[in-house]
């Protein structure tokens, strides 16, 4: 900016940051301050910022009181093994769209473009009824399903195709590659960092999606975290267990909340790029 | 080589089909059954034609009303604050600043915490008799000992509380790379010319930052109308139906009243409003095929 040396309008800047910086960090700061204090701490002195000790019981309680292990476990294999399919499909359509002409491709573009407006959350009830007619209620696929076609990664990975140049598809076609083979030794290898912010886009939205799993999962062989823990806190909030269901929650967001610090960076790249585009 | 290009065709529509299987079963299939189903009622276990007497219902009864109402106010309360924050935020942190990965951190981070993890926090903070919100509220005089996830207006407050604190942060980021994109020459120009501050915010940053602002509104009213965990978590659309807006009202009248032609109407209205949004955005994406973030 060019007034450098304005401090009245510097010690502006720093001042809306700070207090906006630290109204929003606070929900996670309390989070994990109530998490290490005792019952009887939280109801003698409950708004003591800092608690006495760091003390880790209520972890240790809320990770026996429900199956935490599974439904980690669950949002793993949900989360990741979706990915790995969506990879698939999505680099399939994305080098269709941008490397290949058809007939019918503005048409079907559009028709990929709808899905990013109407999203799996608005069609859960027809959804749940294919799941259920397809008898995969209760089963991580079933979670899986709607998700297995991602407009938005294809936009993504088009994109990142159509900058690549044209030779590259000669390259391929002397080295007698046939399609899949060169998307996969050529192009991919070239579009490493958009498949990356997909990843994180996918992996994250997935972690955390909550009533489409509510909805189809029955049982804790393919209850997620997010379901897993509202189940946990409906039962522990009838005693207002508030600590350990605070411990509870930071045991379910801190795998998200530790790859976002380390990885800030590739994180707000990812969102923003699949922000602005669709 | 017709041979040859018929064959080209082909991959390309095999590379496609497993997108377009599962768009056409888990996405239009939906929208194409929703309408369908909207115009029937179950009466003892049958079908039964009712054109579009659904809707008529719906539209006739207060609680459907009040639905679309809540959901208006809740899309308007939310979009408008949570964007002018994202821009007002932006604008401040796009200058050379010391501690720009902490802002970025502390103002990010609910975007990445699951909304259903999130409300069970705000619940928490909004509790009557311990959170901290009344505490601070009646430490400061303004009021103290209010309910307020379970009195109203209070609810429809909270959950626009929560809109708010998680998407500040984003659209704050969504309009800083649009921020980046605008030429530093503009402003040293306008500053020679003796603009103020507010001059050159208003003379060059909004108006060039408007293809971002048109994209991240869009995508702020889409959000508002995606909104059901944390109503599912915090109010279950209560109290009195004060917090129903229309994805929950689905979710209720579909897995808890099993109301299928209840619900398919009521995804078709939603459906209508997502597609109206999607064809603003189109409009403008045609209109602004030059830009790029």
């Amino acid at each position: 900016m060019v007034e450098r040396k304005n401090t009245l309008t510097n010690i502006l800047k720093y001042a809306i940051l700070i207090i906006a910086s630290l109204i929003i960090l606070f929900p996670l700061l309390w989070m994990i301050s109530v998490s290490f204090k005792t019952k009887l701490e939280l109801f003698s002195n409950p708004y003591d910022i800092l608690p006495e000790q760091i003390n880790l019981d209520n972890y240790i309680t809320a990770w026996g009181y429900a199956p935490f292990g599974s439904y980690y476990i669950n949002t793993i294999v949900i989360s990741f093994g979706l990915l790995f399919i969506q990879i698939i499909t999505v680099t399939m359509a994305a080098f269709a769209f941008a490397r290949m002409e058809f007939p019918g491709k503005n048409l079907l573009f559009i028709l990929f473009l709808t899905q990013l407006m109407i999203t799996a959350q608005s069609t859960i009830y027809p959804n749940y009824m294919t799941v259920s007619r397809l008898g995969l209620l209760d089963t991580k696929i079933g979670v899986m399903l709607p998700y297995i076609a991602s407009a938005m990664g294809t936009f993504l990975l088009r994109q990142a195709f159509m900058a690549l140049p044209l030779s590259l598809e000669d390259a391929g076609k002397l080295d007698g590659c046939n399609i899949l083979q060169m998307i996969v030794h050529v192009f991919i290898p070239q579009v490493k960092s958009s498949l990356l912010a997909f990843a994180i886009m996918s992996v994250t939205n997935h972690w955390n999606e909550f009533l489409w799993p509510l909805l189809v999962t029955e049982s804790d062989n393919s209850r997620p975290l997010t379901v897993g823990l509202t189940i946990f806190a409906q039962q522990a909030e009838g005693g207002a267990e508030w600590s350990l269901l605070m411990a509870a929650t930071l045991m379910v967001s801190l795998p998200l909340l530790l790859a976002f610090l380390i990885f800030q960076k590739l994180f707000v790249q990812a969102f923003v790029s699949s922000g602005l585009k669709g | 080589m017709n041979t040859r290009r018929l064959k080209n065709y082909l991959i390309a529509y095999l590379l496609l089909a497993p997108s377009i299987i599962f768009l056409g079963v888990f996405t239009f299939y939906p929208i194409l059954y929703s309408i369908w189903t909207s115009l029937f009622t179950r009466i003892s276990g049958n079908s039964l034609f009712i054109g579009l007497g659904n809707y008529i219902e719906m539209f006739e009864s207060s609680e459907f009303r009040e639905v679309l109402k809540n959901n208006l106010i809740y899309a308007v309360f939310s979009t408008v604050p949570a964007v002018l924050f994202g821009l007002i935020l932006s604008i401040v942190l796009n200058s050379e600043l010391k501690g720009r990965g902490f802002y970025r951190f502390a103002m990010f981070y609910p975007t990445i915490l699951p909304i259903a993890t999130a409300s069970m926090i705000w619940v928490f903070l909004l509790s009557q008799s311990i959170g901290f919100v009344n505490h601070i509220l009646d430490k400061i005089g303004i009021a103290s000992g209010i309910d307020w996830v379970n009195s109203s207006p209070y609810a429809m407050v909270s959950i626009i509380v929560v809109y708010i604190w998680k998407y500040s942060g984003y659209y704050m980021l969504l309009f800083l790379s649009g921020l980046q994109s605008i030429d530093e020459s503009l402003y040293e120009e306008a500053y020679l010319e003796g603009a103020n501050v507010f001059t050159r915010i208003r003379k060059i940053t909004l108006p060039l930052l408007s293809p971002t602002t048109f994209f991240v509104v869009l995508l702020a009213i889409v959000n508002s109308f995606q909104a059901v965990d944390q109503i599912y978590v915090m109010t279950k659309g209560g109290p009195h139906n004060s917090t129903n807006v229309l994805l929950y009202y689905i979710y209720e009248y579909g897995f808890v009243y099993w109301d299928t032609g209840k619900a398919s109407g009521a995804s078709s209205v939603l459906f209508l409003i997502l597609l109206t949004v999607t064809f603003f955005y189109y409009f403008g994406l045609q209109k602004t095929v030059n830009y790029e973030r």
